[in-house]
């Protein structure tokens, strides 16, 4: 008994030094190209949405969205990877837009939007518009092609309309249901696509943040809820799983927000045991909600997958490397990693964590390039 | 010396584990078809055993070394 108690006393702290972890270069660029290899082979993407959408059609949508982000992030980073990107990114958008015209924007979300009336009269979703503005603007990040152009000015009056007629400046992504997660990829769309279309929407954005910091924050972590209705009332308080790109689109928003919630999410929900690192779903001391966003939360520790995931989208967009390093070593002990060729990917982490942890693992210059154009 | 034994056999359930097929069913519980329990139990089972393998497998190994080590001291 002695033995395994000193043995422990070796091994655990030591353990962050002996788990072979990659660097973040190597494995971004192994994790891209296995994207690039499942989006080349027709069988294995179909199965990929197939088995998003089993668990969630919203799942479908976020799916298309990092992987395009992180496309473009390649695409701007390795010219010889340009072209391919390009194609890979026309692709996932042209059936995007093919999907939601035939099927309707509910074809992206869960069932139960079809169970209420919007309170909005033009009965659209911010998610979905959010979604597809902001594929689209980083796609014309890397190349500029102007016949997209018609298409981005309608999803830009949806957004802007439907924040405009909302009384708190938020809009709904589902019936009387305005996501901040949603608002924000929406507005960071918004901003992205303002230099490519020569508009403007800061003024908007810098009233949505006004109304969150008035409306949105929760006490007592002071984190953005989650979800409200359009009047404000606090439907899902704030979890991992929808902050942490909340922080990174905010980045683009109002970056003195993004670095405010930033701190705030990293105090209440990031643990660091022994050079590991992983992010809680819910504030320490909050009681354990599970659902459809949340994914599972290993008990007693209350580490959220999705949330640690997401973890890293926030780190790399404010720069703090060493959570990064700590979140990925994690990865590397948890999630099962798998290298074949120049393809890398975690088992564990299924096709959404495998967009999110690729985008969150890839080089962040798309959105350096759009933080400078702002600046 | 059992502990190192023990660790021993940590090491080579995950090995069977991988060559079942562990990862690929791995893959399952990020969000496939839900249907396939076999699947998703050996996907469960390797994820714990890779886990067993980097944690408590080398603890036991070194605590048999240090068992060793402490019954020649005495």
């Amino acid at each position: 008994m002695v033995s395994v108690v000193l043995a422990t006393a070796l091994w655990v702290p030591a353990l962050a030094h002996v788990i072979p972890t990659p660097s973040r270069e190597d494995t971004g660029r192994g994790l891209i190209h296995h994207t690039l290899a499942v989006l080349d082979d027709p069988n294995e993407r179909d199965k990929e949405i197939r088995s998003l959408r089993a668990v969630n059609p919203e799942w479908d949508l976020m799916w298309r969205t990092y992987t395009t982000l992180a496309l473009a992030d390649l695409a701007i980073d390795d010219p010889s990877m340009q072209r391919r990107s390009l194609v890979a990114m026309d692709r996932l958008i042209d059936d995007t837009l093919a999907r939601e015209a035939k099927y309707g924007q509910h074809y992206f979300l869960l069932p139960y939007a079809r169970r209420s009336r919007w309170v909005d009269r033009a009965a659209r979703s911010v998610f979905v518009d959010g979604e597809i503005l902001l594929s689209m603007a980083a796609r014309q990040h890397v190349e500029r092609d102007p016949s997209r152009d018609d298409e981005m000015r309608a999803r830009q009056a949806a957004i802007v309309g439907a924040f405009e007629r909302s009384p708190l400046v938020s809009a709904e992504s589902y019936p009387d249901e305005c996501w901040t997660y949603s608002d924000v990829v929406a507005l960071a769309g918004l901003r992205a696509a303002d230099p490519l279309l020569g508009t403007d929407h800061s003024r908007l954005a810098a009233r949505w943040a006004a109304s969150a910091r008035a409306h949105f924050v929760t006490a007592p972590t002071g984190l953005l809820d989650s979800s409200h209705t359009l009047r404000g009332e606090t439907r899902d308080w704030g979890e991992g799983s929808t902050l942490w790109m909340t922080v990174h689109a905010l980045l683009l928003v109002d970056p003195a927000l993004a670095n405010e919630q930033w701190n705030l999410g990293r105090a209440a929900l990031v643990e660091r045991p022994l050079g590991f690192a992983y992010a809680r779903e819910w504030p320490r001391n909050e009681p354990s909600r599970r659902d459809v966003d949340s994914g599972p939360v290993i008990p007693l520790i209350g580490a959220g997958p999705a949330s640690s995931g997401l973890a890293l989208v926030a780190a790399r967009g404010v720069g703090d490397e060493e959570l990064l390093r700590e979140l990925t070593r994690s990865l590397e002990l948890t999630a099962l990693p798998v290298t074949r060729g120049n393809e890398r990917w975690y088992a564990a982490t299924g096709p959404m964590g495998h967009a999110v942890v690729t985008y969150g693992l890839g080089s962040g210059s798309l959105w350096a390039r759009l933080r400078r154009g702002q600046s | 010396m059992k502990p190192v034994l023990l660790s021993v056999l940590v090491a080579l359930a995950y090995v069977v584990a991988l060559a079942l097929g562990g990862r690929e069913s791995a893959d399952l519980l990020g969000g496939a078809a839900r249907s396939d329990v076999i699947s998703l139990a050996l996907g469960a089972t390797t994820i714990v055993l890779h886990l067993a393998t980097w944690v408590v497998a080398p603890i036991l190994a070194i605590a048999g070394v240090l068992d060793l080590l402490l019954k020649r001291a005495a």
